[in-house]
């Protein structure tokens, strides 16, 4: 209960003392280990923290409170905890928003090309089973009226709009071409797992750099599609973090074209990248 | 509306709130009707609504959000409830019953906020996403239709029972009371799982085996069973994280009840209970909070060998700086219970250290390490090597009967099951050591356990002595636990974020990496785990050797009790979308995609904000019902 007599500044002057050489001990140790600045002030940041929390274990007792002051307390405590908790998510580094919301974009044009022929077929379906309702009154009408169905005209199957919309990858010169397949490697998140020019995954799947000498097109193709099609040499034997076999669901025709494209410019012999394993008999389908 | 009222046998009548009512109706017809698969179909075609200035996914958000919470504190707090008043059952002590009965009428009132905002819910997720809601329906049609509201009805039933039952099944009756509290919680404990399976079904869809030709959402649809369905990769991982975390909850809202009524106090009789009853909150939100780490390890696992990109996705890309955020909130959590403890330590008094030391601490510490080495420590062989057979057994039964579907998430279940199984046989070894002054043995086998025995006791004697330096010590490793689990790989939102000129100025060095990588954040979350359970230790054994005084604790750890709610609460929220988000675009991973405008994930500010609004409004409904449940009544019996 020695504390409780000490005045804030006896709590506080040798603490502060302390923490500031902690701090700057830090802040040199770290700057000379090569941290960034920003990893820097995240260290002197926690030297403050351990400040405060040691001044607040020695602060003296707080004054019983009752009745409407301590509502009002209650109240405002949750207020600044709402302010500091609302700060630190907004300080805390953000996405950019408008660069996901473009990849999700790109990333659904298979789906919403679905999503659209099913709608147009749907109604087309509409269109043709209201026809086909009034064609069935007027036979019925006919039938009635004693005619025969001669000269009633077929409804022409062959001729009906396509459905099946397509990306205008020819289109794209071969350097927008492989522009598309590095955001393709981007949207699908690719890096998670690989390395291309040493960034991206630790060690999940093998580094990419010189993946344009070791393979073809359609094995690549293959491999993307149906990952156990074929497996690189260090990972044959691997039966966790294996790569998805999602992508023939999620990633159209179009991007893995465009994908498979850009990685096979990746030809740095100077990379170690794992040779394939193809199993005895191996053929692309 | 009038409200309902029950009858109980020598009790006055009271009254069933008619929102409790209106909720229950609200949500079992809601379900009833959706579940018929006639209109599911039917809204399969309907067009969505759009929810004014909000938007449709904030809207869902935060009735999902809103209910989610008040549904964990129902679920868990009847669990410790029931093991309080058994505790005031077989000691005679009355304090745990008081506290059972206050914790339950407070989750009355909270019950039908339960049902309210349940059954907004699913009328928000049919007027704004039809065509999902009808899928998800029509896949889950039992649980929707059958399981969910008749397990809610008997729900309903059985609380309004084991409350209004309280003071008429008491005496030779009590064992009947707690019988119907244990029915309360095992109808609770399948109603959450019940519902947790369409939940992890839209994260972890059930697979296609290996080598079906056929596209996933095809295979659902046609060929996968119900069971297959519920039993996804991330159901049962679910549930053991929502069952934990729902007793943590529940913990931390008693301490905050206490807190309250601590404020409210008149007497120095009301003020001692509340620090009791606070001390008891803090100790259940705390103590099972030390296992969720382990139980969240389970849940990312599976979702790691579901499909190896959600992982780095959470914890490396899109949802780094969430978890970031999570550190920040646990780390605060650990420090502000260690705070908590340290005040409550500050008033024991010690006498002067005496050398005849307990060797039931021993037997005690050594059970909690491994069940069974109590007992061949105090030469109860039989009972020891029976422990240890019983106890493989067991955890082999349960994990074989969860069916996890990673080793990780087998090594971890053995971890989670061993510790709180540790704990229980603790005790018993503890009791079962009383009267007894010297270990036997003083073979071979038993010398390393000697020794082990000296050491343990030394350290104790020293804690005692010094208690406030080796808090201060453990705050220490506390801060620096959190340093290490705060230690990103690099200070961007998203990888996307990273680039040529950026990446040194952003990134960890690479001599420096294994900071940021997953041994590094176990070993920072361990050590703060171990820094809790000493400063546990140091306070159970500071206050059997000296005089604790309930009621005289500073009043800063009553802001303390209020800070640990309010943050276990604001980092359920961050979690909750972090849940949502790790399915990306789609409603179901990899099964429906989100075509919608709003298909994006909110950035972490947008998310504070939100979650921060809605942890108030939750606040604002327990305050009152607080004040409702305890504050008024209390106010009535003074008049």
């Amino acid at each position: 209960m020695a504390d409780a007599q000490k005045s804030w500044f006896q709590i506080i002057r040798w603490k502060l003392v302390v923490s500031v050489i902690v701090g700057a001990i830090l802040w040199v140790v770290s700057g000379q280990l090569g941290f960034p600045v920003i990893f820097q002030w995240m260290f002197v940041a926690y030297a403050l923290l351990g400040f405060l929390v040691f001044v607040v274990l020695d602060a003296p007792p707080l004054q019983a409170m009752t009745g409407w002051k301590a509502g009002v307390a209650v109240v405002v405590f949750y207020l600044v905890c709402s302010a500091v908790y609302v700060a630190a998510g907004n300080l805390l580094p953000q996405f950019t928003s408008q660069t996901e919301r473009d990849g999700i974009a790109r990333k659904t044009v298979k789906f919403r090309h679905e999503k659209e022929a099913t709608e147009s077929l749907l109604a087309r379906t509409r269109e043709l089973s209201a026809k086909a309702d009034e064609l069935l009154a007027k036979l019925n009408e006919l039938r009635a009226a004693g005619a025969s169905l001669e000269g009633v005209e077929p409804v022409d199957v062959a001729n009906l709009p396509s459905v099946s919309p397509s990306i205008p990858i020819k289109d794209l010169t071969p350097e927008q071409l492989i522009e598309r397949g590095k955001l393709v490697y981007q949207d699908h998140e690719c890096y998670n797992c690989h390395k291309i020019g040493g960034k991206g995954g630790k060690k999940r799947g093998p580094q990419l750099d010189n993946i344009g000498n070791l393979v073809s097109q359609a094995q690549l193709k293959d491999k993307i599609f149906n990952p156990t099609a074929w497996k690189a040499e260090g990972f044959e034997k691997r039966t966790k973090d294996e790569m998805p076999d999602k992508f023939a669901e999620v990633m159209s025709e179009e991007e893995l074209h465009a994908l498979v494209v850009y990685l096979l410019t990746l030809k740095n012999p100077s990379v170690d990248t794992p040779k394939p394993i193809f199993p005895p008999g191996y053929a692309v389908k | 509306m009038r409200a309902a009222t029950v009858r109980g046998a020598g009790q006055a009548v009271r009254s069933v709130p008619p929102s409790v009512v209106w909720g229950a109706a609200v949500l079992v017809v809601a379900l009833l009707c959706l579940a018929k698969s006639s209109v599911a179909q039917t809204i399969e075609v309907l067009n969505p609504s759009e929810f004014p200035y909000l938007g449709n996914r904030m809207a869902v958000w935060a009735l999902a959000q809103l209910h989610i919470l008040f549904a964990a504190f129902v679920l868990g707090a009847p669990i410790f409830v029931v093991i309080a008043e058994w505790i005031s059952y077989r000691q005679g002590d009355a304090k745990y019953d008081r506290l059972a009965k206050e914790v339950t009428k407070v989750t009355v009132i909270l019950y039908s906020m339960t049902a309210l905002t349940g059954g907004f819910f699913v009328l928000m997720l049919v007027t704004l996403y039809p065509q999902l809601t009808g899928w998800l329906f029509n896949h889950f049609f039992p649980i929707f239709g059958i399981f969910y509201p008749l397990l809610f009805i008997a729900e309903t039933i059985v609380l309004y029972m084991y409350w209004y039952t309280w003071d008429t099944l008491q005496g030779e009756k009590k064992g009947r009371h707690l019988a119907l509290g244990v029915l309360l919680n095992l109808i609770g404990v399948v109603t959450l799982f019940a519902i947790d399976a369409p939940t992890a079904f839209m994260n972890t869809p059930v697979r296609t085996a290996e080598g079906m030709e056929m596209s996933l959402r095809a295979f659902i649809e046609s060929e996968a069973t119900f069971w297959d369905k519920v039993n996804n990769f991330s159901w049962m991982p679910l549930n053991i994280h929502r069952l934990v975390g729902n007793v943590v909850f529940g913990g931390f809202i008693t301490g905050l009840i206490a807190a309250y009524m601590y404020m409210l106090a008149k007497t120095d009789e009301e003020r001692a209970y509340y620090d009791w009853m606070g001390f008891v909150g803090n100790l259940i939100g705390i103590g099972t909070l030390l296992l969720l780490p382990l139980a969240g390890y389970v849940y990312a696992a599976e979702f790691y060998d579901y499909d190896a990109s959600i992982g780095p996705y959470m914890m490396a890309d899109q949802l780094s700086m969430f978890f970031e955020m999570q550190g920040a909130m646990i780390g605060l959590i650990f420090l502000a219970s260690a705070y908590y403890i340290w005040l409550s330590l500050k008033r024991i008094e010690i006498p002067a250290y005496s050398s005849a030391v307990s060797q039931k601490l021993v037997a005690g510490i050594l059970s909690a390490i491994i069940p069974g080495l109590g007992q061949l420590y105090n030469g109860q062989w039989g009972k020891g090597i029976g422990f240890l057979v019983g106890q493989l057994a067991l955890v082999g039964g349960v994990g074989y009967l969860l069916g996890l579907h990673s080793e990780e998430g087998w090594g971890l279940l053995v971890l989670l099951l061993l510790l709180p199984i540790g704990l229980l046989i603790a005790s018993s070894a503890d009791a079962m050591h009383r009267g007894k002054s010297e270990a036997p043995g003083g073979t071979i086998v038993t010398l390393p356990l000697r020794l082990l025995a000296s050491l343990l006791l030394a350290i104790e004697r020293f804690s005692l002595k010094r208690r406030e330096l080796l808090v201060k010590g453990a705050f220490i490793v506390l801060l620096l636990g959190n340093a290490i689990w705060m230690t990103p790989h690099a200070f961007v939102g998203a990888v996307s974020e990273l680039t040529d000129e950026n990446y040194d100025r952003l990134s960890l060095p690479s001599d420096w990496d294994f900071l940021s990588l997953m041994p590094a954040k176990l070993t920072a979350v361990g050590l703060m785990v171990l820094m809790i359970l000493l400063s546990f230790v140091l306070y159970t054994r500071a206050i059997r050797r000296g005089r604790i005084q309930w009621g005289q604790i500073n009043f800063t750890s009553q802001f303390a009790l209020i800070f640990l709610a309010f943050s276990a609460i604001w980092t359920m929220g961050l979690m909750g979308i972090v849940r949502s988000s790790l399915r990306k675009y789609f409603h179901i991973y990899d099964v429906l995609p989100d075509l919608s405008p709003e298909s994006f994930t909110p950035t972490l500010g947008d998310s504070s904000t939100m979650i921060t609004t809605l942890a108030i409004v939750f606040f604002l409904i327990v305050s009152l019902s607080i004040w409702l449940a305890l504050g008024m009544a209390r106010a009535k019996g003074k008049g």
